[in-house]
C-alpha cells in the first residue's frame, strides 16, 4: 500500500511509524512540513531516526517553505532528504497514495 | 483526474500547522480537486473573527462563488461552545457530525490534521 505521512511536528514515535509501516510492506513517503522540518537539517537530534527510515526504504522530502523559515538550504540538508513545493505536496495527497496520515 | 479530498480539522489546529493546511487546500483547488473540510473541537476557531487565518479561508471560499469546488462546514454546537457562531468567514456552514460522514463516504482521500502537540 502506497502511505504517505505527513508530519508537524519533529517526534521520534511519528518516523518509527514509518518505519514500521515500511518493513511491513507499505511504499512510504514522509512529508516533513512544519517544525518537522527541522528533521531535515543535517545534524538534527532526530538525525539517526532520520537515517534508519531513509534506510528502511522510505522517501523522506521536506516542504520547501517550511526549509526557508527555518533557514535550511541545500548545503545544510541532511544527505536523502529530497525537497517539495505544495503542488507536489499536493499531487501526492490527491492522487499519489492510497492513505495519508497527518500527525 | 479530479480527486474528492476531505480535510477534518480536529483541536487547537493552529499557527503554522493551520497555515499548511490552507495552503494544502488552496493548492488542491488550484489544481482542479474538490475539497470538503470539516472543522470539529477547537477546530472552528481557524475560520472565527478576523485574523489571518480566517481572512485566507474566507478568500479561498469567496473564489468558489461561481461554480465553487470547496465546502467548508464547522460544528455548530463547538461553535456555540466556543461562542463563535456568529463570527464564521462568509461562505462557512454550520452543520454537525452528519455533515462529517457525508463528507467521508464521499471522499476519494480523507485527511485528518492533527492539532499541535
Amino acid at each position: 500500500m502506497k502511505t504517505a505521512l505527513l508530519l508537524s511536528a519533529a517526534a521520534e514515535a511519528d518516523l518509527e511509524l514509518a518505519r514500521a509501516w515500511a518493513a511491513a510492506g507499505d511504499e512510504v513517503q514522509v512529508v516533513l512540513l512544519d517544525t518537522a522540518a527541522g528533521i531535515a537539517r543535517a545534524g538534527h537530534t532526530l538525525h539517526d531516526s532520520l537515517r534508519r527510515v531513509l534506510a528502511a526504504g522510505v522517501t523522506v522530502v521536506a516542504h520547501d517553505d517550511a526549509l526557508r523559515r527555518r533557514a535550511i538550504d541545500a548545503a545544510s540538508l541532511a544527505d536523502g532528504v529530497k525537497v517539495a513545493d505544495m503542488d507536489e505536496i499536493a499531487d501526492l495527497v490527491a492522487e499519489g497514495a492510497q492513505r495519508v496520515v497527518w500527525l | 483526474m479530479s480527486r474528492h479530498v476531505a480535510l477534518v480539522l480536529t483541536s487547537a489546529v493552529a499557527g503554522e500547522r493551520a497555515a499548511t493546511a490552507l495552503k494544502l487546500a488552496e493548492r488542491l483547488l488550484a489544481r482542479g480537486h474538490r475539497v470538503s473540510v470539516f472543522a470539529h473541537g477547537q477546530g472552528v476557531g481557524l475560520t472565527a473573527g478576523t485574523d489571518d487565518h480566517a481572512a485566507a479561508a474566507a478568500g479561498l471560499l469567496r473564489r468558489g462563488v461561481h461554480g465553487g469546488t470547496l465546502d467548508w462546514v464547522v460544528d455548530g454546537q463547538a461553535a456555540a461552545r466556543l461562542g463563535v457562531q456568529g463570527t464564521q468567514a462568509p461562505g462557512v456552514i454550520p452543520g454537525d457530525h452528519s455533515d462529517l460522514w457525508a463528507f467521508v463516504r464521499a471522499a476519494d482521500v480523507v485527511v485528518s490534521v492533527g492539532g499541535e502537540s
